[in-house]
């Protein structure tokens, strides 16, 4: 029921009712509009748009009023409130049907009522599958929530009540995440007392709402629907090695419970607390590809495992220095979690130790590392051809300070090289190898017996 | 006699800070120099499974080699040689394209081989000297690598159908050239200063000793890939498709291979 009033009615004076007529305009020509009037025949859909004319055939100002009362039918362009004397008002009245039938309303202009009648041309109804309710033109089928990456689908039905048979020419669907129809080809004809069916389907891509339309010859329907982001499945952080060691080189993947129905990112991020004193941070931590310290994590769509800076596994370095290594994974719509790794101190640890014979010296040199940075005494054995220690081979050294002045400023972390000349006098010939031990908080360390060289 | 020596290393022993030839005492270690993703010259510190990239020290690099005490690198249109502090020792221009390099095993004597002009040029005492190398180019031929058994003589190893072969030449105008083929070496193949060599079958590194056993390093690796000498004892494999590096540890019984890192500062 459409209503509309113009003007305010209460206060138009009596007298002035009898200087207005209404007229209706057909092209050039105005007709006088009697107490009916047919705008004709239009598709479901479409509008028939009427004008008017009101005429004061007096000679003072007549407030206009004008209001109408009827489905299908609505007042679109508004009329002046006056009418000038020996001049006119125009507006125009729409009708535009929604099902097929008869319609009617009564179009009110300052008292005086006119019939208005109009017809929907005959067409197919548009139902919904297990529905008897035909959908009115413009009206919103839902579609529910749906999972993304999930479908719903909805089946449509066109009806013709009509004594003859009828064709729908086109039939469409728009709008993203639907699709369709399927099950009916266009043009189709529908014989008297017959039913097609089709159908349209929703399959959302994003959790967001989603709105696209049904378009039926020239009637068009709106659909709807909600995609609801399904939570990715859970994830977890694996290591390669769950052994905590310094200068390792370790991996993560990052399998998941279920396969994913949706797209995630998020992120991976490393994090290093030294458990050394007034150590801060050791830079040999990092990932070793990307980022240092901060990974980009994809899930796609079906898979089982997620990818770690574009990989399927992300290698890292545990660097030289007794601490925890955290690793924060975060995904979208999930809580954070964590995965430490724990690098325990452990005694020095020697990578290479050469020892070489010069013009008045002897040359041992060595590297590894000390995770503890706590590195203190050394003790150098020195032993003969015959590898039997020399009586007086035996030299222990403190080193504390010069570590300690080393590690304070190195950004190598825990890790060194270490030169350390024996200047001799006389022929070193006879001694034929060296063994070094290294000690630190966590314990002591002897190299192997290293040969020395020319 | 022993005794003397004994007592002399106790009153003349002398654990550093103090400084030998200009090198602290106690220092980040140092694994060579790498081309990083960038094309760029780095010094690479740390151990095994370690790895600390230094800041760029050279860039535009088409190829390059450490030693362990000398570096030689290539870019499009000179030779340069470098000190183990990165510090250029000497450049001289030469013709574009890319080198393969060869030490001696002391480290401190090398050879160029300019592939696009089929050169060598050598480097001792300090300064670069071309040589003459009678090498005839054949258009079969794939230089692979480049050789330096002795003080006389250069090996181009070349891939000629499919096999690789160690041809020989004499560095000076008295000797023969030789050529042998190296049965079951596949390309990529670098010849180290000690004379192992390191190449790579389907699915792993191999390192042939001198005595011609064989040290096998399964890896999964880049689908194309060259092979450098960073140090005495590791070798740099570089992915010509894209940025990864790796290290090959090429000392007997410490054979593995690492991941470079290749990160940037987030």
């Amino acid at each position: 029921m459409i209503t509309r009033t113009i003007l305010f009615a209460s206060l138009l004076p009596l007298s002035a009712v009898a200087q207005l007529q209404v007229f209706v305009l057909n092209g050039t020509s105005q007709t006088a509009v009697g107490s009916s009037l047919s705008v004709g025949t239009v598709a479901i859909g479409d509008t028939i748009e009427t004008q008017f004319r009101v005429r004061n055939s007096g000679n003072v100002d007549v407030p206009l009023v004008v209001s109408l009362s009827g489905a299908g039918f609505a007042i679109q362009c508004t009329p002046s409130p006056y009418v000038p004397p020996n001049a006119e008002s125009a507006f125009c009245v729409d009708f535009t049907p929604t099902v097929q039938a008869s319609y009617s309303a009564i179009l009110e202009v300052n008292g005086n009522n006119i019939s208005l009648l109009g017809k929907a041309a005959a067409e197919p109804s548009v139902t919904l599958s297990g529905s008897t309710t035909p959908l009115l033109y413009g009206a919103t089928v839902g579609f529910g929530s749906v999972a993304v990456g999930a479908s719903q689908q909805q089946t449509f039905l066109l009806s013709n009540s009509n004594n003859d048979t009828l064709t729908v020419n086109s039939l469409t669907v728009s709008g993203d995440g639907f699709s369709g129809p399927t099950g009916l080809t266009t043009p189709v004809q529908i014989g008297r007392g017959q039913s097609v069916s089709f159908q349209v389907k929703f399959t959302p891509q994003s959790g967001t709402a989603f709105q696209g339309t049904l378009t039926v010859d020239n009637r068009v329907f709106i659909l709807t629907g909600q995609g609801l982001a399904a939570p990715l499945p859970a994830a977890t952080i694996v290591f390669a090695s769950t052994v905590g060691a310094s200068a390792q080189q370790n991996s993560i993947t990052i399998p998941l419970a279920s396969a994913s129905q949706v797209n995630g990112t998020g992120t991976l991020a490393m994090a290093f607390h030294p458990s050394v004193a007034s150590v801060t941070d050791d830079p040999a931590i990092q990932f070793l590809s990307g980022p240092l310290r901060k990974a980009t994590v994809s899930i796609a769509a079906g898979a089982t495992s997620a990818t770690i800076g574009g990989q399927s596994s992300m290698a890292f370095q545990t660097g030289t220095t007794a601490g925890t290594i955290t690793f924060t994974l975060t995904l979208e719509n999930n809580a954070p979690q964590q995965s430490s790794l724990t690098i325990p101190p452990s005694p020095i640890i020697l990578a290479t130790a050469t020892a070489v014979r010069e013009l008045g010296s002897l040359n041992v040199a060595f590297s590894g590392f000390d995770n503890t940075y706590t590195a203190s005494q050394l003790v150098f054995t020195f032993y003969d051809l015959k590898d039997k220690a020399l009586s007086q081979g035996v030299i222990d050294v403190d080193a504390a300070s010069e570590f300690r002045q080393y590690f304070s400023t190195t950004q190598a972390g825990g890790a060194f090289a270490l030169l350390a000349k024996f200047p001799a006098s006389g022929s070193t010939a006879q001694i034929g190898s060296v063994t070094t031990q290294m000690t630190n908080s966590a314990g002591s360390t002897t190299a192997q017996k290293i040969s020395i060289k020319n | 006699m022993k005794s003397v020596i004994a007592r002399t290393w106790i009153a003349a022993f002398l654990l550093l800070p103090a400084f030998v030839s200009g090198q602290p005492a106690i220092a980040p270690p140092q694994l060579g120099f790498v081309e990083d993703g960038a094309r760029a010259l780095r010094p690479v510190y740390g151990l095994a499974g370690n790895f600390i990239l230094g800041p760029s020290v050279a860039a535009k690099i088409v190829s390059q080699a450490f030693s362990g005490s000398l570096g030689l690198l290539k870019t499009n249109s000179s030779l340069a040689a470098f000190d183990s502090q990165g510090k250029l020792l000497a450049s001289m221009d030469v013709a574009p394209g890319p080198a393969f390099f060869a030490f001696s095993p002391s480290g401190t004597t090398a050879l160029a081989y300019i592939t696009s002009s089929n050169s060598l040029v050598e480097w001792r005492g300090g300064a670069f000297a071309p040589l003459l190398i009678h090498y005839e180019e054949r258009s079969a031929d794939a230089v692979l690598a480049l050789a330096f058994p002795n003080p006389f003589e250069v090996s181009l190893l070349i891939q000629r159908r499919d096999t690789i072969w160690e041809l020989s030449f004499p560095l000076g105008s008295v000797g023969t050239a030789s050529q042998k083929a190296l049965i079951g070496v596949h390309a990529p193949v670098l010849a180290l200063s000690s004379g192992d060599l390191v190449y790579s079958p389907a699915g792993g590194i191999v390192v042939r000793r001198t005595d011609a056993s064989e040290v096998r390093i399964s890896a999964s690796l880049p689908a194309s890939f060259s092979l450098r000498q960073m140090n005495q004892d590791w070798v740099q494999l570089t992915d010509l498709n894209g940025r990864a590096r790796f290290a090959i540890h090429a000392k007997t019984g410490r054979e593995g291979i690492y991941q470079l890192p290749s990160s940037n500062p987030e």
